[in-house]
């Protein structure tokens, strides 16, 4: 049973927190930042900066400044304003799924 | 020795040296229990963690933080629990061991924090033997003879949802989708399951069904449900050819309803061209899917020409109400011509074979097998999904659920299976192939995929044998049905709206928008044009409002009752006399904030969020203002971030945004509106 729960988590790659990340990451971020973090999203032709690829972005490996973007904002580390602050959306536990799986983004490379 | 010898023979000195013996033995088992009592697990577990505080800690907070050694037990008479875990895990609470080495790092999350462990201790969430002092027997591997060992992360849900009964509790994903899936596959209609009381779940009614489909069809659908659809609800009841023959002809003979007539229909001027646009502009894919896209309230559609009869589906989509009083279907006003060329084009559009003649529905005489049919239907327990009226509902066909998760692994089959005995591995492999595991099963074959299995699995795994006392359970009461009296029941009857939106939490979830505030966000003059004319308020939403072919007056009663009855007082107060100023600020606000990143205005921003060009005229500005200021209160999970905006800034963009599209100079931005 739990090989079949594991097996749909991108071949066992995830961990349970980093899995439960991508779930949060995919509703509240995917729409811009694509899937798999890459910049790819639906709604990224709309903005200007363009997301980044996270799975090669120096900052994803920095967790406290991963945490600070995803609650207070990219304005808050001095960006553009375009990727709003979570934190009073989301609970600290979630934003710790989130940091896992933004951190994961770049050790799975096909 | 030869005094020994001597001695021999009196009993007093035999005496002493099975004293001495005995003496020994104690001496030598009381040195083993102190030794063993001194170098246990522990101790050293222990001993390390204070070197290790040492390392990680100042002198001045190692002061501050002198700890108790020796063991340490959480005991909890209500849950029947002593957890003795802390022993070892002693650095679990406190930060500074945030990435120390196991046994002796801070517990991850924010978890101690919500699940205090004075009050739940630990084997209530990981499982494990709580009384153990060491890791072997504690289980935090599998042990031969412990029937709980401890938890991966991977199924710790299963254990969340013995106290969270709600069907989606939060970060719980897995546990919420293996609940969903119970609930759409209808599994409480044959077992009884804790937590899922009072749902009902409804199937096609049978009582005209041989007025509906076609029989080759019906004997195809019995023999297997995944030939005609792949993610049919109904699972595969292997019956054998005779069953199927037998069963067919009864289910034919079900001929309670006549369809409405349709005589006077000119088949051979059906336009299915108009079919099309029209089931386009109804939206009819956001319930129903074709070809793989669309909605799942509602049957999938890609082969109905092989399946349904047309003056079955004529009448049906003229009165779907009449056919099936509980269907989520809305009765749309089309009149006659427009109901021809949608039956026309769905049967053959959606058919394997292009458009096939009928056979003209047969009266099925033979009443043997009718009888044979009828045993099978309710040997079968076909009942508990489909109502038809003669056969009693003879309570649930399979054994009750409750308390499956602590039933004995060792007398439960695992057919050819290895895997290892637990309730678990038996529920996992009985929803994937029920009828091969050495024991005879009636239950159907679902072909359910191992992800979903695994979760109902972990659902089902938190029905425990012994019930928590109340004050551990999470369990949301049921929303309170929604009926209005009166022309505007009649009118969301008509046009279901609840089985889209809902009220207090009653009705459906497709729409994001629940009514119960509906007249204080939606401004009068807005409702009525767009019940008649529903555009795409988000351009990236695919499940859309469909256009009902309403007439205007049923469109301004729907206007007057939402704006006179769905009202929240404390946004109806709003002072909207805004000031030139207020909406420059908030003009600079919008800028300021990347709202552009998610919302469209004129031609320019992000299709995340609703297009914004026309929200003076939509929304009101004390709804406006109300949700800027805490959206997720109003829509929990909602995208909309939350800006923690002051009330002074709230009020700007209001002023801004109630503006667009009423001054000329929004009017003229907004070029792109619907």
């Amino acid at each position: 049973m739990l090989d079949a729960i594991r097996a749909e988590e991108r071949g066992g790659d995830l961990s349970y927190t980093e899995s439960q990340g991508k779930i949060l990451f995919a509703h509240y971020c995917a729409t811009c930042h694509g899937d798999e973090g890459r910049g790819d999203g639906q709604n990224a032709s709309n903005l200007n900066p363009p997301p980044p690829d996270m799975s090669v972005s120096k900052n994803t490996r920095d967790s406290a400044l991963l945490r600070k973007v995803i609650a207070e904002g990219s304005a808050a580390i001095g960006r553009s304003p375009q990727s709003p602050p979570w934190g009073r959306s989301l609970s600290r536990q979630q934003i710790d799924y989130l940091v896992a799986y933004c951190q994961s983004l770049d050790r799975k490379r096909p | 020795m030869g005094v020994a010898v001597e001695l021999k023979s009196t009993a007093p000195v035999r005496l002493h040296v099975a004293f001495a013996c005995l003496g020994l033995a104690f001496l030598i088992i009381f040195s083993w229990v102190l030794f063993h009592e001194e170098t246990a697990e522990w101790r050293t577990t222990q001993a390390q963690f204070a070197r290790l505080e040492g390392t990680v800690k100042n002198p001045h907070q190692l002061a501050e933080s002198a700890r108790v050694g020796g063991l340490r037990q959480i005991w909890l008479p209500e849950l029947g629990r002593v957890d003795r875990c802390g022993t070892c895990h002693l650095g679990i609470d406190d930060p500074a061991f945030a990435t120390a080495p196991q046994p002796h790092r801070t517990h991850s999350g924010a978890w101690l924090t919500t699940h205090p462990p004075d009050r739940f201790g630990c084997t209530a969430c990981h499982d494990g033997e709580g009384q153990a002092t060491d890791y072997r027997n504690a289980a935090h591997q599998p042990q031969p003879f412990v029937t709980r060992p401890m938890r991966p992360l991977e199924t710790i849900e299963a254990n969340c949802g013995t106290c969270h009964r709600s069907i989606d509790p939060l970060d719980a994903p897995r546990l919420a989708e293996g609940r969903r899936l119970i609930i759409e596959s209808g599994c409480f209609s044959c077992h009884d399951i804790p937590g899922f009381e009072g749902l009902t779940f409804r199937g096609p009614a049978l009582d005209s069904l041989g007025y509906k489909v076609l029989p080759d069809w019906l004997a195809s659908w019995l023999e297997d449900p995944k030939s005609y659809l792949e993610q049919s609800k109904m699972g595969n009841f292997r019956l054998s050819d005779d069953e199927i023959a037998s069963l067919q002809g009864f289910l034919l003979s079900q001929r309670a309803q006549v369809p409405l007539d349709s005589t006077s229909v000119d088949w051979k001027r059906a336009d299915t061209r108009n079919g099309r646009a029209l089931f386009g502009e109804m939206r009819c894919v956001s319930c129903h899917a074709v070809n793989g896209r669309g909605g799942t309230m509602g049957p999938e559609l890609t082969r109905i020409g092989d399946k349904i009869r047309r003056n079955w589906l004529f009448s049906y989509l003229k009165d779907p109400h009449r056919v099936q009083p509980d269907t989520p279907m809305l009765q749309y006003r089309l009149n006659d011509e427009e109901l021809r060329d949608l039956t026309a084009f769905l049967l053959e559009e959606y058919s394997s074979a292009g458009a096939v003649a009928e056979p003209p529905p047969a009266a099925y005489q033979d009443a043997r097998a009718i009888a044979a049919g009828r045993a099978v239907f309710e040997r079968r327990g076909c009942i508990s999904c489909h109502r038809l009226p003669g056969i009693e509902d003879s309570g649930r066909v399979g054994p009750s659920l409750a308390g499956v998760a602590d039933r004995d692994p060792d007398e439960l089959p695992y057919g050819s299976e290895i895997v290892r005995h637990t309730a678990e591995n038996y529920i996992f492999l009985k929803l994937l192939m029920p009828d091969a595991l050495g024991q005879p099963s009636s239950m159907p074959t679902f072909g359910f995929t191992p992800a979903d299995a695994a979760r109902m699995t972990l659902a089902l795994a938190s029905l425990r044998k012994a019930d928590l006392p109340a004050s551990y359970v999470l369990k949301p009461p049921p929303p309170k049905p929604y009926r209005p009296a009166g022309r505007f029941g009649e009118l969301m009857s008509r046009y279901r709206c609840l089985s889209c939106h809902s009220v207090g939490g009653f009705g459906g979830d497709l729409s994001t928008v629940p009514l119960d505030r509906i007249g204080s966000q939606l401004m009068r003059d807005y409702i009525a044009p767009y019940l008649l004319n529903p555009g795409a308020v988000r351009v990236s939403v695919e499940a859309r409002m469909p256009v009902f072919h309403m007439q205007p007056d049923e469109a301004n009663a729907f206007a007057d009752y939402l704006s006179t009855v769905f009202l929240d007082d404390s946004m109806e107060g709003y002072d909207a006399s805004f000031t030139a100023a207020d909406a420059r600020r908030g003009q600079e606000l919008y800028l300021q904030l990347g709202c552009a990143a998610c919302h469209q205005l004129g031609t320019t921003g992000g299709y995340v969020g609703p297009e914004l060009s026309t929200t003076g005229t939509r929304l009101k500005p004390g709804w406006i203002a109300a949700w800027l200021t805490t959206p997720s209160v109003y829509r929990p999970g909602t995208l909309q971030p939350d800006y923690g905006l002051s009330s002074a800034d709230a009020r700007a963009l209001t002023a801004y945004l109630s503006g667009l599209g009423r001054s000329g100079q929004a009017t003229a931005s907004a070029g792109g509106a619907r």
